[in-house]
C-alpha cells in the first residue's frame, strides 16, 4: 500500500435501494410483458370462440313462464335492454336450429321469462346436410319401407347404422356414375364451349361441333346400358334414404328428418367428460377433412385446407429460385456501383407495397395480360370462355411469389453475406472457381438464412387474402385443383384458401352468428397450419445451423 | 524442428569430441617422444597444431549460428557456452604440447633420468585429468570434474619438487643450466595442461549443475590457465 | 519450369490499393525445393506479396499490379492463364485456419474434387496421403467423417496445409500459418514445414523472427512495401548487410 497518496473508496459500496440500472430493466421487461399478453390474448381468444365448434354443448329445454317450450344449445348470455323496474338482468341465447321450419336459428330469451331449464338425456342433436342442426325429441322413425319402427335405442342405432352405409353406398354409387360418365362429360364440356365460342359460326367451327355432336351421341349410346345400371342401383339406394326417416319433437313443434338429410345424430347429455373428448376429437379431424356445406357455414374446410397448401407450395416452388438467384447475383456477380445500390434500393421498396397493389398487379399483368395472350394461343376455340384469362392457381401463386420475392432475396442475402469471408477465399485458393465456390460453400452455407426467407414468404403466403381475391380465390370452387385427369394439376382453376374463407364466413354469410365458430375454428385451423410449416422449417434450418457452426447468421 | 535442433546440437558436440581426440593424441605422442626422444614424433605433434585451432574456430561457428537460429535455454543455453569455452581450453593444452614437442626436438640425445621420470609422471598424471574431464563432459558427470579438480593439487606439488630437484642439480652442475632449465620449462607447460583440465572440469560442472565454481573461495580452484 | 530456376519470381513488381502503393519495384527470386522466409513490420507488404503469385489479391476493389510476378517460369497475369491450374500449382495456408463445415475427408479432397477427381479408391488415397505428409493422419485415421470444426486449432491448421498439399501443388504459400496457435502446435507446424521442404518450395509470411531464424534457408525483409534485404537465414541473423535489417531484427524498432 502506498502510504502517501490518499486512500481511493473502498470497492465494497454501501448497499443502494435502488441500483440506477433498475428501472430500465423493469420498462423493457413490461413491454416483452405487454407484448406476450397480447400474444396471448390472440390465443385465448381464438382458442374459445373456436371451442364452440368442436365441443359438444348441452341440449337444453327450456320452458317459458307462458308455458311455451323450447329446445337448443345455450349460445351465450348478454344483457337485456333495461326495463321499467330497473335492474340488471340477462338475456340468453338459445340456439334452436330447426331453420327449415321458421326461418330462425336462434331465439333470444330473457331470464325473468323463463321458468325452468333442464338437459334431458333423450334430447338429441342431428346435423343436417342442409338447414343447419336440428335439436329435439326422437319419438318416432319410418324404415326404408315406409313401415313404422319404434323409437328405442336398439332400432334407432340400427336405422341409424343402415342410413351411414346407405349414404356411403350412395356416395360411391355416385363416384362410380362420374367416373363412367368422364368421357363424355368431357365431350359434352368440350361441345358446350365451342358452341359459344367466337368460332361458332364458322365453317370449321360448325363443322368441329357436328362432329363432337356426333362424337358425343356415339358415346352415349356406348355407355347408356352402364350408365342406366349405376343410376338404377343409384336410385334404390336414393329411395331407401328418402323413406326411411326420423321424427323429431323440439319444444312446441315437430319435424321430420328424412336419412338422405341426416349427417350426423348424436346425444350430448348422454356424454361423460371422455365422451365429449372424442366427439371434439371427431369433429376436429371431420372439420379438417370434409367439404364446406351451407354456403361455408357448415361441415369443413378441406378444400380451403388443401387450396391453402397447394398455393404456398407452387408459391415456394416460384420465389424460392427467383429470390435465391436475384439475391446471388446481386451478391456474388454484380459490380458494385450505383446500379447495384438502386438495385438493393427498389428490392428493399418492393416489401412495403401494399398487397392489394400486387393483386391489381397480379389482375393485370397475369391474368388478362400473359393469360389473355395464353388464351388466344393456345385456347382461342374456347373463347369467349377464358381458360387462363381469368383468376386461378397460377396466377395466385405468382402473385404472392412476387409479394414476397423481396424478403426471399433480403434474407438471403443476408444468409450470403454471413459466410465468412475466409471459406471463400479458401475455396478459391484451392482452385475451386466462383460457381464451385458458391454451389458447395456459400449456399449450403447460406440455407439457414435461405429458409428463414422462406418461412417469412410462407406465413405471408398463408395469411394474405387481399391479393387472392383478385387473382383467383373463390368462395366455393366446383373442385380441386388436383384429380386424377390429366395434366393432373391443373392450374387454371380457381380454388378455396383458408384465408378467403375467413373473410367470407365472418363478412359474407348469410347466418353471421351461426357462422362465427366455424370462422373461429378456421382461424385456428389457419394458426396451426401456419406455426406448424414454421416448425418444420425452423427444425430444418436448426439442424443446418449446427452443421455450419463457425456462422453468424 | 526438434530434429534439426538436435542434429546442429549433436554437430557441435561431434566437433569438440574430435578436436578433443585430436588433443589426446598429441598428449600420447608427447609422451612417447619424452620416453623415445624422437624427433619425428616431436615434429608429427607440432603439426597438429594448425588442425587443431581449425577446430576451435569451428567450434565457435557453429556455436554462433545455434544460437542465432535456435535461441536455446537452460541445459541446451549451457551446453553451447561451455562449447564455446572449451574450444580455447583444448587448443591451449595443444599449444602446451606443441611447446613440450619443440623442446624435445631442439634437445639432444642426453638427458637426465630422474628428473625425466617426475616429468613423464607429471605428464601422465596431466594426461589423464585431460581425458577423465573429456570423458566428465561427454557423461555429464559433476562428481568425476570435481574430483578431478582435486588431482591438481598432486601435480602442482609434483611440479615444486622437481622445480627444487632441477634447482640443485643446477648449482652441482653449472654446465648443464640450460638443459636444466628445459626440463623446468617443460614441467611449467605440462603444470599449465593440468591447469587447463581443471578449467575443463569447471565448465563440465556449470554444465550439469548451472554452478559457477570458478574464482570461489572454497571448493574452487584457483584459475591459472594462462596463455602459451 | 526451368529446372534449378527459381519457384518463384517478381521483376519490379508494383502494386497499388487505389492511389496508395502497397509494393515498390519488388525484384525477387525465391529458391526452389527451400524454405523462404518473409519477414518486417506490420503493413510492409509481405502479405499483400505472397497473395500475388496465387492472384488471391484479385479479391480485393481497385487494385492494381505493374511488373511481372512469375510462378515456375511462368507470367502469372498472361491474359491466358489458367488461374485454377494457377492456384493448384501454389496452394496457399492462410493465417488462421478456415477448414469448411464438413467432415475431415470431405475438406482434404476438396481440391481435388472441384479438379474433376472421381472414384473413393483415388480419394481416399489422395486424403491418405495428405494426411500423412501433414503429419495429422494418425491423430484423425479413425474420425475422418466427423466434422472438421471439431479438430482443435492446431490440428485444423495442420488440416488446412494437408488440404493444400492435396492438390499436389509444387509451391507452398504459408501467410503467418502458426501466429494464431500455441507453442506446441506452433512447433508441430515447424517439424512439418521442414518435412515438407525438399518436395516442396515454400514462402512463409512471419512476423516472429525466431520462427523464420529457426525453419527458414532463405530470408527476405521487408519494409514499406520495399525489399530492404534478401540473403540466407545464417547470414540474416549474424551479421546482416543493411542497418534497418540490424535495428528490426535486434527489436530496436516494429
Amino acid at each position: 500500500m502506498r502510504g502517501s497518496e490518499p486512500s481511493r473508496p473502498s470497492l465494497i459500496t454501501d448497499r443502494v435501494a435502488l441500483p440506477p440500472g433498475l428501472p430500465g430493466v423493469w420498462t423493457t421487461a413490461l413491454a416483452t410483458v405487454l407484448v406476450l399478453v397480447m400474444l396471448g390474448m390472440l390465443l385465448w381468444i381464438v382458442v374459445v370462440n373456436a371451442f364452440a365448434w368442436f365441443w359438444p354443448a348441452a341440449v337444453c329445454r327450456v320452458v317459458e313462464t307462458d308455458g311455451a317450450e323450447h329446445v337448443g344449445i345455450v349460445v351465450g348470455h348478454e344483457e337485456a335492454p333495461a326495463r321499467a323496474g330497473g335492474g340488471r338482468e340477462l338475456r340468453l341465447q338459445l340456439k334452436v336450429g330447426n331453420r327449415d321450419l321458421d326461418g330462425r336459428d336462434f331465439l333470444w330469451l330473457d331470464e325473468r321469462d323463463i321458468a325452468a331449464i333442464d338437459r334431458p338425456q333423450s334430447l338429441v342433436r342431428v346435423v343436417r346436410a342442409e338447414y343447419g342442426d336440428a335439436f329435439g325429441e326422437i319419438v318416432g322413425a319410418v324404415g326404408p319401407d315406409g313401415s313404422p319402427i319404434a323409437a328405442d335405442d336398439e332400432a334407432l342405432g340400427r336405422l341409424l347404422a343402415d342410413g351411414a352405409r346407405w349414404r356411403a353406398e350412395r356416395r360411391r354409387l355416385e363416384d362410380r356414375l362420374a367416373e363412367a360418365r368422364r368421357p363424355l362429360t368431357r365431350l359434352e364440356e368440350e361441345l358446350d364451349l365451342r358452341e359459344r365460342s367466337v368460332r361458332a359460326d364458322t365453317e370449321e367451327g360448325r363443322a368441329a361441333i357436328a362432329a363432337l355432336e356426333l362424337a358425343a351421341g356415339e358415346l352415349a349410346s356406348q355407355l347408356g346400358p352402364t350408365l342406366d345400371g349405376i343410376e338404377r342401383e343409384l336410385a334404390r339406394v336414393v329411395e331407401d334414404l328418402v323413406t326411411a326417416r326420423l321424427a323429431i319433437s323440439a319444444g312446441d313443434r315437430d319435424l321430420e328428418v328424412t336419412m338422405d338429410q341426416v349427417v350426423e345424430v348424436s346425444w350430448p347429455n348422454r356424454m361423460g367428460l371422455p365422451a365429449k373428448i372424442a366427439t371434439a376429437l371427431r369433429q376436429g379431424v371431420t372439420f379438417l377433412l370434409s367439404e364446406p356445406r351451407e354456403a361455408n357455414t357448415e361441415g369443413g374446410i378441406a378444400p380451403a385446407l388443401f387450396g391453402t397448401v397447394l398455393l404456398v407450395l407452387l408459391m415456394s416452388v416460384a420465389v424460392v429460385p427467383l429470390g435465391v438467384v436475384t439475391a446471388v447475383y446481386m451478391t456474388e456477380y454484380a459490380r458494385p456501383g450505383l446500379l447495384l445500390r438502386l438495385a438493393n434500393q427498389a428490392v428493399n421498396n418492393l416489401a412495403g407495397v401494399p398487397s392489394i397493389v400486387f393483386g391489381m398487379f397480379g389482375l393485370a399483368f397475369f391474368i388478362y395480360g400473359v393469360g389473355g395472350a395464353v388464351d388466344r394461343t393456345f385456347f382461342s376455340d374456347r373463347l369467349p370462355t377464358p381458360t387462363f384469362g381469368t383468376g386461378g392457381l397460377l396466377w395466385a401463386a405468382l402473385t404472392l411469389a412476387l409479394l414476397t420475392v423481396p424478403v426471399v432475396v433480403v434474407a438471403t442475402r443476408e444468409g450470403l453475406l454471413a459466410v465468412p469471408r475466409s471459406w471463400r477465399d479458401g475455396s478459391l485458393a484451392l482452385g475451386a472457381t466462383q460457381w464451385q465456390t458458391l454451389r458447395r460453400i456459400v449456399l449450403p452455407a447460406a440455407m439457414p438464412g435461405i429458409l428463414t426467407g422462406l418461412i417469412l414468404a410462407v406465413s405471408r403466403a398463408a395469411g394474405e387474402v387481399a391479393p387472392l381475391m383478385l387473382t383467383g380465390a373463390v368462395k366455393l370452387a366446383p373442385s380441386l385443383p388436383v384429380d386424377a385427369t390429366f395434366p393432373f394439376l391443373h392450374l387454371q382453376r380457381k380454388f378455396m384458401h383458408l384465408g378467403f374463407h375467413i373473410y367470407d364466413v365472418s363478412m359474407q354469410s348469410p347466418n353471421v352468428e351461426a357462422a362465427k365458430p366455424m370462422a373461429f375454428a378456421t382461424t385456428l385451423a389457419l394458426l396451426l397450419l401456419v406455426v406448424l410449416m414454421n416448425l418444420a422449417a425452423i427444425v430444418i434450418r436448426r439442424r443446418l445451423r449446427r452443421a455450419y457452426r463457425g456462422q453468424t447468421v | 524442428m526438434h530434429r534439426q535442433f538436435e542434429a546442429e546440437l549433436d554437430e557441435i558436440k561431434r566437433t569438440i569430441l574430435t578436436m578433443a581426440g585430436l588433443v589426446e593424441r598429441c598428449l600420447v605422442d608427447v609422451a612417447r617422444a619424452l620416453t623415445t626422444g624422437d624427433a619425428a614424433v616431436a615434429e608429427s605433434v607440432i603439426a597438429m597444431d594448425d588442425e587443431i585451432d581449425q577446430y576451435e574456430v569451428t567450434i565457435d561457428r557453429l556455436a554462433t549460428e545455434f544460437i542465432a537460429r535456435h535461441q536455446p535455454t537452460a541445459t541446451d543455453l549451457r551446453f553451447v557456452i561451455v562449447a564455446i569455452k572449451l574450444g580455447p581450453e583444448l587448443e591451449r593444452v595443444a599449444d602446451n604440447a606443441v611447446n613440450i614437442a619443440e623442446r624435445v626436438r631442439d634437445m639432444d640425445a642426453s638427458l637426465m633420468t630422474n628428473p625425466l621420470k617426475d616429468l613423464l609422471r607429471m605428464l601422465g598424471l596431466a594426461q589423464a585429468m585431460v581425458n577423465d574431464a573429456i570423458a566428465a563432459y561427454v557423461a555429464r558427470d559433476a562428481g568425476t570434474a570435481r574430483e578431478i579438480i582435486r588431482r591438481d593439487d598432486e601435480v602442482d606439488s609434483l611440479y615444486w619438487q622437481l622445480f627444487r630437484e632441477l634447482l640443485h642439480f643446477m648449482v652441482d652442475h653449472p654446465d648443464k643450466i640450460s638443459r636444466a632449465i628445459d626440463l623446468i620449462l617443460m614441467a611449467r607447460f605440462v603444470e599449465r595442461i593440468a591447469d587447463q583440465a581443471t578449467n575443463i572440469s569447471e565448465q563440465v560442472v556449470y554444465l550439469v549443475e548451472a554452478r559457477e565454481i570458478r574464482h570461489v573461495r572454497d571448493g574452487g580452484s584457483r584459475d591459472e590457465g594462462g596463455s602459451s | 519450369m526451368i529446372p534449378n530456376g527459381p519457384a518463384l519470381a517478381s521483376h519490379d513488381l508494383d502494386l497499388y490499393y487505389g492511389e496508395v502503393q502497397a509494393l515498390k519495384k519488388i525484384t525477387l527470386e525465391v529458391p526452389q525445393g527451400r524454405i523462404t522466409a518473409l519477414i518486417g513490420p506490420s503493413g510492409c507488404g509481405k502479405s499483400t506479396f505472397l497473395r500475388c503469385f496465387n492472384r488471391m489479391n484479385d479479391m480485393i476493389e481497385g487494385v492494381r499490379v505493374e511488373g511481372r510476378v512469375l510462378v515456375e517460369g511462368e507470367d502469372v497475369h498472361h491474359p491466358d492463364l489458367d488461374l485454377e491450374r494457377l492456384r493448384k500449382r501454389v496452394g496457399m495456408v492462410f493465417q488462421r485456419s478456415n477448414p469448411f463445415p464438413m467432415s475431415i475427408r470431405e475438406n482434404v479432397s476438396y481440391g481435388p474434387r472441384m479438379a474433376g477427381v472421381r472414384g473413393r479408391d483415388r480419394l481416399d488415397e489422395i486424403v491418405e496421403r495428405s494426411l500423412k505428409q501433414a503429419d495429422l493422419w494418425v491423430e484423425v485415421k479413425d474420425r475422418l467423417d466427423s466434422s472438421a470444426l471439431d479438430l482443435s486449432g492446431g490440428q485444423q491448421q495442420r488440416l488446412c496445409i494437408a488440404r493444400a498439399l492435396a492438390n499436389e501443388p509444387d509451391i507452398l504459400l504459408l501467410d503467418e500459418p502458426a501466429s494464431a496457435l500455441d507453442p506446441i502446435s506452433t512447433a508441430k507446424i515447424e517439424e512439418t514445414l521442414l518435412q515438407l521442404k525438399d518436395q516442396y518450395s515454400i514462402l512463409i509470411v512471419t512476423h516472429n523472427l525466431q520462427q523464420a531464424a529457426r525453419v527458414s534457408d532463405w530470408t527476405a525483409f521487408f519494409m514499406l512495401g520495399e525489399l530492404v534485404e534478401f540473403s540466407d537465414t545464417t547470414t540474416m541473423f549474424t551479421n546482416p548487410s543493411e542497418k534497418i535489417t540490424e535495428e528490426y531484427i535486434t527489436g530496436r524498432f516494429g
